[in-house]
């Protein structure tokens, strides 16, 4: 499934190969939380002086949540690192929060070594299974030399399309496990395609409707922000002359000074004889 | 913004259409409140990256499956400008109609503070750098209607799932990614919200963050409160936090962070500067409001949303 | 998109006071898929799960490898309304571990079949009449002891049933299926194409 490394690549150990991945994956900042089940990691990150920053949260769901912050507010994907067990249940809720709003983020969770897996291991907790149905897709690496291929890929699967989170179970032995290492520069997912253009008919199909309609609304929801090409949700309503709505979760993606955009435009409500008349609003 | 909590223009417009683009949309049940009364009178077409979302709820007469920002490419040479000032001119008179709701009193700068207000405030001073992150309940579809957002991936929420605790940490991620930015982080959280992940106050005091880290303090659950007052005749089931609270004042210290209480309009703008002040760690502000605000306008969940609560006591004023 | 109606246009039609015809898409109908996945664990875990989140009931699903030894064919048949089978394939199209699908519909010329293992409590005086029984209905004796025969039945899911009907009455112990297996008789699956529709 995975390309292979060439011949005269450096061994490392699963942990090594974990750092080094995230380097050449460009990641800036990683936020974690240690434990038994990733020690290993963390000793690469006391030994290697990586290039990424590491942030230690106090708290693993609050962990996910600020990758999710730092991916909406930076378009890049967001970097989570925890142990096996608790700390995997602790990203459940990030990650969930994270398929629904579509933000790339990648969480790697510890896991107690393979074959101790299925035997409740201290720490162990089936984070596939509790994972599957709130991740865009999800990996557990069973050897060491698939573990910088699935980084790759894992990475490409967040960022590209629909956006998501996608889990990376660590099982700790494929840690100190050694590999040759090399980063890949494309990993092939057959059962994975990313619409782009569409097709052509419908565009001017589109266009036609467009053509003869009298008034036309636009609505849009976090799409337009996080495709990233601002500069067609800019020009695009206020040259057409479109009044724009965005949904609630994309309150920003269209620049304010735009004609048209409706902005917000509610009001509160006069309230109980204590609290004095106070209609505030925009 | 329209649905449940959206503008009254926006949604009568929504309603009235006979086009609804929509670009990069799900259509949930917030959105579209009674879904078979939903813009009645609209072909929509629907550009859409995934797949699953494209007539799943609202039929989508056009289905563009793309890339949101490649199919606007290919559709924009393809459009004529039209005359479109009568349909403006009608959302106009929707955005005149209400706003007679929407003036401004003078308040009186010592009498009580209200949360909109507070928010208002935040926003004006924010300003066209802010990137703001909220949690979830009243505070943030305050923040959607009144903080005012610029910068396209400023207004970061948690829209989906509704994860109360995400507003403080998301603040904490973004103003590590935009450190070396002009970008001024604001994050507006409830006083229930903020005490499910302010453990981390610490570790953006020890970062350096200066984030501006409001607390909307009604020492309630305010949304469920909201709900429980229109359609649960009053009966305040398990919403009151007064009991619970900590002094937030003292406990944003304990972390080492700067903190600030206002319970006035004149104790907000001085709070507001002096946490603006701050740019070594975070500055959290405790505004304490009363919890008789509500979140207007609304559209009971099931309504259409052309049948809209625009205020508590419709008619009052008159 | 013809024939299915979204919640928003079935709503309407309702609050019309409009019928919904009998093959409106709420009533539940037999779906067929056949999917390819990939041949490692946890995949069809995901395929299956898809189902049990939309609370479509599986009727059968079979898996086994195929001609590659990395993909798996998965034939699953699952009862529901069109509009949840239609929502649930979309998705599964979209997993990473899904290589293929197609969807055979009651109007597509397939080949199906399913294997039913049945165990018939057999004794002296009724053994050699429960041989010419299960003989004269297409069954194969694969098992015999003192106590119970068992034999082997291969056919459509509804052969099978009649088959398990008459046996009822003539001392069925036993029952294994495999559930059931279907193939198009024309159109195929490939990785390197989509399946072409009829």
């Amino acid at each position: 499934m995975w390309p292979t490394p060439r011949t005269d690549a450096p061994v490392l150990t699963g942990a090594e190969i974990f750092v080094r991945s995230l380097e050449a994956e460009g990641v800036e900042v990683v936020f974690g939380h240690p434990g038994g089940a990733i020690i290993k990691i963390y000793d690469a990150l006391a030994t290697m002086q990586p290039s990424f920053q590491h942030v230690l949260v106090r708290h693993e769901q609050a962990g996910t949540h600020a990758a999710e912050g730092y991916a909406k507010a930076t378009g890049k994907v967001g970097t989570v690192l925890v142990t096996s067990g608790p700390g995997a249940t602790n990203t459940v809720t990030g990650i969930a929060d994270a398929m629904l709003d579509s933000v790339p983020i990648v969480v790697f969770t510890g896991q107690v070594a393979v074959p101790l897996i299925g035997g409740d291991a201290f720490q162990e907790c089936d984070t596939m299974g509790v994972t599957r149905s709130i991740t865009k897709h999800s990996f557990q690496v069973r050897s060491a030399k698939d573990l910088a291929p699935t980084i790759k890929a894992a990475y490409h699967i967040a960022r590209t399309g629909r956006p998501g989170p996608v889990v990376i179970d660590l099982p700790k032995d494929i840690l100190v496990e050694e590999a040759e290492f090399e980063y890949p520069e494309s990993v092939t997912l057959r059962g994975y395609a990313v619409p782009s253009a569409g097709l052509t008919e419908k565009v001017e199909r589109a266009a036609g409707m467009i053509a003869a309609r009298s008034g036309p609304c636009s609505t849009s929801a976090a799409g337009p922000s996080t495709a990233g090409r601002r500069k067609h949700s800019r020009s695009w309503p206020a040259t057409r002359a479109f009044p724009s709505r965005p949904r609630f979760t994309a309150s920003a993606p269209f620049p304010r000074p735009m004609r048209w955009r409706s902005g917000c435009s509610a009001c509160t409500a006069r309230t109980r004889p204590t609290w004095p008349s106070r209609p505030a609003t925009c | 913004m329209l649905g449940m909590h959206g503008t009254y223009a926006a949604n009568m417009a929504v309603q009235t259409c006979d086009l609804l683009i929509a670009v990069g949309a799900r259509f949930d049940d917030r959105v579209t409140g009674k879904l078979e009364a939903w813009a009645p009178h609209a072909k929509v077409i629907h550009i859409e990256i995934d797949p699953s979302c494209v007539s799943k709820n609202v039929f989508a007469d056009c289905a563009i499956l793309g890339d949101v920002a490649t199919v606007l490419g290919q559709l924009r040479p393809q459009l004529e400008p039209k005359d479109t000032a009568a349909w403006l001119d009608q959302i106009g008179g929707w955005r005149a109609q209400a706003a007679p709701e929407m003036e401004v009193p003078e308040s009186d700068p010592d009498g009580p503070l209200g949360a909109v207000e507070a928010i208002r405030k935040l926003g004006a001073r924010a300003g066209d750098t802010a990137v703001l992150t909220t949690d979830v309940g009243q505070h943030q579809m305050w923040a959607a209607q009144h903080f005012g957002f610029v910068r396209p991936r400023s207004h970061i929420t948690s829209g989906g799932l509704g994860t109360m605790g995400f507003g403080f940490p998301a603040a904490l991620g973004a103003a590590l990614g935009l450190r070396d930015t002009d970008a001024t982080v604001v994050s507006i959280n409830g006083d229930g919200g903020f005490l499910m992940n302010m453990q981390e106050m610490g570790v953006a005091r020890a970062l350096g963050l200066p984030i501006k880290v409001a607390v909307i303090n009604n020492s309630r659950l305010g949304m469920v409160r909201q709900w429980q007052e229109l359609f649960h005749a009053e009966r305040y089931s398990h919403t009151d936090l007064a009991d619970t609270n900590p002094e937030f004042v003292a406990l944003a210290e304990a972390f080492g962070c700067a903190a600030f209480r206002a319970s006035t309009p004149a104790e907000a703008d001085a709070a507001i500067e002096a946490a603006w002040a701050v740019t070594d760690r975070p500055a959290l502000i405790e505004f304490v409001v009363p919890h008789e605000e509500l979140v207007f306008p609304m559209v009971p969940a099931g309504a259409a949303t052309d049948d809209m609560i625009l205020r508590r006591f419709a008619g009052e004023d008159e | 998109m013809t024939g299915f109606l979204t919640p928003q246009q079935l709503l309407r039609k309702r609050a019309n006071g409009e019928t919904v015809l009998a093959d409106a898409p709420e009533i539940p109908q037999t779906h067929v898929l056949s999917i390819l996945i990939e041949n490692h664990a946890g995949a069809l875990n995901r395929v299956v799960n898809l189902f049990s989140a939309r609370n479509l009931n599986l009727d059968s699903v079979s898996v086994g490898t195929t001609e590659d030894p990395d993909v798996s064919r998965l034939t699953i048949v699952t009862t529901g309304s069109r509009r949840q089978v239609r929502q649930a394939v979309r998705l599964v199209r979209q997993l990473i571990d899904v290589l293929q699908l197609d969807e055979f519909t009651p109007d597509d010329a397939v080949v199906e079949r399913e294997l039913c293992l049945a165990k018939l409590a057999a004794t002296a005086a009724n053994r050699s009449g429960l041989l010419e029984l299960t003989r004269s209905l297409g069954a194969h004796v694969v098992h015999a002891d003192r106590e119970a025969i068992t034999v082997e039945l291969t056919g459509t899911s509804s052969e099978i049933d009649a088959f398990i009907h008459i046996m009822e009455e003539h001392g069925l112990m036993e029952v294994a299926r495999s559930g059931r297996l279907a193939l198009h008789r024309s159109r195929h699956l490939s990785l390197n194409s989509s399946p072409a529709r009829s």
